[in-house]
């Protein structure tokens, strides 16, 4: 990752540090590095004139998904929903480790687990409150439909083309 | 705001003039405490703060540090306090989007736990 034109390697970290790191997303990144490297990042956050807050903020949403392989926000989401003390309490159950499990590991897991044995109508309501994304990357949400094609198609749907 | 440069924080019992901080060193010294970088985050906030109240007032706070008069934990907060009211004072103007460096969290509302 890079911050301020500075290259820094993270190490693997179990998902339980993820989760834990994930109560301050923004600065996921530092929170997740070397001590060493987290007093160098800070270093760079205190410089002034560069956008070192803003490249770290971009720098952890970005490991996150990719981390996870799901947005940002589907991740921040499952962590969420991994928390709650009933879905805490089913993946203890069932065996899920969070210190030896990967961060994407925990996701999916929560994600299954959540679904099991759900109906379809609970599936499409679930993945759509992943998926919804926040404010400020609406962008990110393409479907690769396009707007006023879908707009012309409904219109002549309700012609009776 | 007090007027309509300034606001007013006692300290210890002396009150200090402040000019309202800039956002952007605010976000800064927010992601210091987030990151828990707490030697950089004071001496971002004391650089704030010094420009903030001008170099007479920041001579007089010093000093009082230096008497054991204060201590900087005294002059963080005063900063807090004035980043709170900055913040509802910012509110309260329509089309501005508000500071809240007093919040030691940053979770966005989009990563908090949701029902489904």
């Amino acid at each position: 990752m890079r911050v301020a034109g500075e290259i820094f390697h993270l190490p693997y970290r179990p998902a339980a540090e993820w989760v834990s790191a994930l109560e301050r997303p923004s600065v996921l990144a530092a929170l997740l590095a070397e001590a060493e490297d987290r007093n160098r990042m800070a270093d760079l956050v205190a410089a002034p004139g560069t956008w070192a807050v803003e490249d770290l903020r971009r720098e952890s949403l970005r490991i996150l998904a990719e981390a996870t392989g799901r947005t940002w926000w589907e991740a921040g989401r499952l962590v969420s929903t991994s928390v709650d003390p009933e879905t805490l309490g089913r993946l203890v159950l069932a065996g899920v480790d969070p210190w030896t499990r990967s961060i994407g590991e925990w996701c999916a897991a929560t994600y299954a687990l959540r679904l099991k044995g759900a109906d379809e109508k609970y599936r499409l309501r679930f993945d759509f409150f992943l998926s919804v994304p926040p404010p400020g990357e609406e962008d990110e949400w393409d479907d690769g439909l396009d707007p006023v094609a879908a707009a012309e198609a409904v219109a002549a749907m309700k012609r009776g083309r | 705001m007090d007027d309509e440069t300034y606001f007013t924080v006692q300290v210890k019992g002396t009150a200090y003039r402040f000019r309202p901080f800039e956002t952007a060193e605010l976000t800064k010294i927010q992601t210091l405490s987030l990151m828990g970088a707490h030697a950089q985050m004071i001496k971002a906030a004391m650089d704030m703060v010094s420009a903030s109240v001008g170099p007479a007032q920041w001579d007089a706070l010093v000093g009082r540090v230096s008497a054991g008069e204060l201590v900087l934990e005294d002059i963080v907060g005063a900063m807090k306090r004035v980043a709170d009211r900055q913040g509802k004072q910012e509110k309260r103007t329509p089309g501005s989007k508000g500071l809240d460096v007093a919040s030691a969290t940053l979770v966005p509302s989009d990563l908090s736990s949701e029902s489904v």
